[in-house]
C-alpha cells in the first residue's frame, strides 16, 4: 500500500511532464525566449530599482547639505587674512560639493561610482558658478583699476610716504581689512565677521569707510582714491621761509575759491587743521613764522580742492630745513619718491654773495629776518640724490620750481629783480643770487625748470600776493582748467627755463 | 561669529542639481525600458521564427 501511495504521483507526474518535456523540446526557441524574458525583465526592474534607490540618496544628501543646513563650518580666516566671511564662490561651494560626496559614500560605499553622472552635473554647476563669479570679480577689479589709471587717481599715505595700491579699511567694530577690493570674500561687497556689511570698492563706496593706511594704520582722512593726489615737497634750508609759503599756497587756493560758486579749498585731517587753520594770521607782514622744529615728524598737510566738478588732494610735505642737511635725514622722506613736482625754497638774504653788496642800513633792516642758511646747493643736492636713488632716470619727468622768497623783503633794495619775466628771473638767480651751478644741475637733471620770486606775506586787504598765485599756477599745470582758474592766470608763463 | 549662510545660493544650486539629477535619471530610465522593450521584441521575433522553422512540416 505504501509503495503504490508512492508510485501514483510519480506517474501523474510523468504522465503530464513528458508530454511537457516533448513540447519544450519541440519548441525549444520559445522555452529560450521565455527563460530570457524573464531574465531581461528581472535585470531591467533591478536596475530601474538601484538607480531610484541610488538617486534618493544622493537627493537627500544633496539635501541635507545645500537646504537643511548640514553644510560644513566656514573655516575661520588664518593668520594674514581679512577679517571677512567667504562668499559662496570663495569656498563654501567646493566644500559643501565635498560634503555632498562624502555624504553620498557613507551610505552607498562603492554604488557611489555610479552616480559619477550627477556628481559631474554638480561639478559642472559649481565650476559655472565659480567662473561666473570669477569673471565677474575680475570685470569688477579691471574697471576699478582702469577708472584709477584713466583719472590719474595715484594714493600715497601722508604719514609713512608709502604708495598704496589700495587703501584698508576698517570696520565700526575695528577690524581691518587690508583687501577689500573683489574677490573670495565678496563680489559687491563683503560681510565682516561682526555681520557688517562693506562695499567693495571705491566705485561702490569704500570711501565712506574708515580708511586706514595697510602699511602704517594710520587713519587715513582725505578719502584715498576718490581724486588725483598731488603730492608736492618743498625743500630748502632752516628758515628758507617753507612754512610761510605753504600756507601762503593753502591762501591763494582758499581766496580763489571763495568767488568761485562750488568750489573750495578745505584741509583735510587734524594736522593740516593746525598746521594751514592759521594761514591768514601767518600771513601778516608783522607775524613771525615759528619755526618747524627738526624732530616734528613730518606729514603731509593735505587740501581738498574742488572746481568745476573735479576734485585735487594737494599733499603738501613741509620738513624742517634741518633734515635736508645729511643723507640720512633726507632718506627719511620717502614722499620725495612719490613726487613729480618740487619746490626748492631759497632765501636770497641768507646768501652771502647777496648779503655782501647790502649797504649798512639795508643789512640792518633784514637782518633779523635773514636765515642762517648759506648754501641752498647743499639742500638741492641732498634732495636730487634721494630723489634720483628712489626714482632714478624718472627724475628726467619731474618738474623743479626754484622758489626764491623774501619778495616783500627785497622790493627797493639793490638786489631786487629787474623784471617780473622768466629771463629775468633767471639772469637774477643767475648773476646775482649765485644760483648758476645750480640752476645748471637742476636743468640737466629735471624735465623742466623754473625761476619763482614769491611774497608769502598778504597784503593790507588779506589777499595773497598774487606772486603766490603764479606759483601755484604752475604747480596745478596738467590739471583740470578748472584748478587753474581759481588762481590768478600769471604773465609769467612765458616759457621754461 | 554667525557666518552667512549662502541660502539664495545654496537653495539655488541645490535645486538645479536635484532637477538636474531627476532628469537624468528619468532619462536613463526610460532609455533603459526603450532599450529593454526593444531587446524583448527582437527576442520574441528571433524566437518565433526560429520555433517556426523547427517544427517538423506536418505540425
Amino acid at each position: 500500500m505504501r509503495s503504490e501511495g508512492c508510485a501514483l504521483p510519480a506517474l501523474l507526474g510523468g504522465l503530464v511532464g513528458l508530454p511537457v518535456l516533448v513540447v519544450a523540446v519541440l519548441n525549444w526557441p520559445i522555452v529560450v525566449a521565455v527563460l530570457l524574458t524573464v531574465l531581461l525583465v528581472a535585470g531591467i526592474v533591478a536596475v530601474t530599482l538601484g538607480a531610484l534607490v541610488l538617486t534618493w540618496l544622493y537627493a537627500r544628501s544633496v539635501h541635507a547639505v545645500l537646504f537643511a543646513g548640514g553644510h560644513p563650518e566656514e573655516p575661520s580666516p588664518g593668520p594674514g587674512e581679512d577679517p571677512a566671511h567667504r562668499s559662496y564662490h570663495g569656498g563654501p561651494a567646493w566644500s559643501d560639493l565635498r560634503a555632498v560626496i562624502g555624504g553620498t559614500w557613507r551610505v552607498s560605499a562603492p554604488w557611489t561610482l555610479l552616480l559619477a553622472p550627477h556628481l559631474a552635473l554638480y561639478a559642472g554647476a559649481v565650476a559655472v558658478h565659480q567662473c561666473a563669479a570669477w569673471v565677474c570679480v575680475g570685470a569688477l577689479r579691471a574697471a576699478d583699476t582702469a577708472l584709477l589709471v584713466v583719472r590719474r587717481v595715484r594714493m600715497v599715505c601722508p604719514h609713512c610716504f608709502r604708495r598704496l595700491g589700495y587703501p584698508a579699511y576698517a570696520c565700526e567694530c575695528g577690524r581691518c581689512h587690508t583687501a577689500i577690493r573683489p574677490g573670495r570674500r565678496g563680489i559687491w561687497r563683503r560681510v565682516c565677521l561682526c555681520a557688517a556689511r562693506m562695499p567693495t570698492l571705491l566705485l561702490f563706496g569704500t570711501a565712506d569707510l574708515h580708511t586706514v593706511c595697510p602699511y602704517c594704520t594710520h587713519t587715513l582722512e582725505h578719502r584715498p582714491g576718490e581724486a588725483p593726489e598731488l603730492v608736492l615737497p618743498l625743500f630748502g634750508g632752516a628758515g628758507a621761509g617753507k612754512t610761510r609759503l605753504v600756507n601762503g599756497l593753502y591762501r591763494a587756493l582758499e581766496q580763489g575759491a571763495e568767488p568761485v560758486p562750488d568750489a573750495y579749498a578745505d584741509t583735510v585731517g587734524e594736522g593740516a587743521r593746525q598746521w594751514l587753520g592759521e594761514a591768514r594770521t601767518v600771513l601778516r607782514p608783522s607775524t613771525r613764522t615759528v619755526p618747524t622744529l627738526p624732530g616734528h615728524p613730518v606729514r603731509g598737510l593735505t587740501v581738498r580742492v574742488g572746481a568745476g566738478g573735479s576734485t585735487l588732494l594737494l599733499q603738501l610735505y613741509d620738513a624742517a630745513g634741518e633734515r635736508f642737511t645729511r643723507a640720512s635725514t633726507v632718506g627719511e622722506l620717502g614722499y620725495l619718491g612719490q613726487a613729480t613736482t618740487f619746490l626748492l625754497v631759497v632765501d636770497p638774504l641768507g646768501i652771502d654773495a647777496v648779503w655782501r653788496p647790502l649797504g649798512p642800513a639795508e643789512r640792518g633792516k633784514l637782518a633779523p629776518v635773514r636765515s642762517r642758511t648759506r648754501d641752498p646747493e647743499l639742500a638741492y643736492t641732498q634732495v636730487l640724490e634721494e630723489v634720483e636713488r628712489r626714482v632714478g632716470a624718472a627724475v628726467r619727468r619731474a618738474r623743479l620750481g626754484v622758489v626764491v622768497t623774501r619778495g616783500d623783503l627785497l622790493r627797493d633794495t639793490s638786489i631786487a629783480p629787474e623784471g617780473p619775466g622768466q629771463d629775468a628771473l633767471v639772469y637774477w638767480a643767475e648773476h646775482t643770487l649765485g644760483l648758476g651751478n645750480l640752476l645748471r644741475s637742476a636743468r640737466a637733471h629735471f624735465g623742466r625748470v623754473r625761476v619763482f620770486h614769491t611774497c608769502a606775506v598778504s597784503r593790507p586787504n588779506g589777499e595773497v600776493d598774487p606772486s603766490v598765485s603764479h606759483l601755484l599756477r604752475w604747480v596745478l599745470e596738467g590739471r583740470p582748467p578748472a584748478f587753474g582758474a581759481l588762481v590768478e592766470a600769471p604773465e609769467l608763463l612765458d616759457g621754461a627755463v | 561669529m554667525s557666518a552667512p549662510q549662502h541660502r539664495a545660493q545654496r537653495r539655488g544650486l541645490g535645486a538645479l542639481v536635484l532637477a538636474g539629477s531627476v532628469v537624468f535619471t528619468a532619462a536613463l530610465l526610460t532609455a533603459l525600458l526603450f532599450q529593454g522593450w526593444q531587446a524583448l521584441a527582437a527576442l520574441w521575433d528571433w524566437a518565433v521564427a526560429t520555433n517556426r522553422g523547427a517544427l517538423p512540416e506536418h505540425l
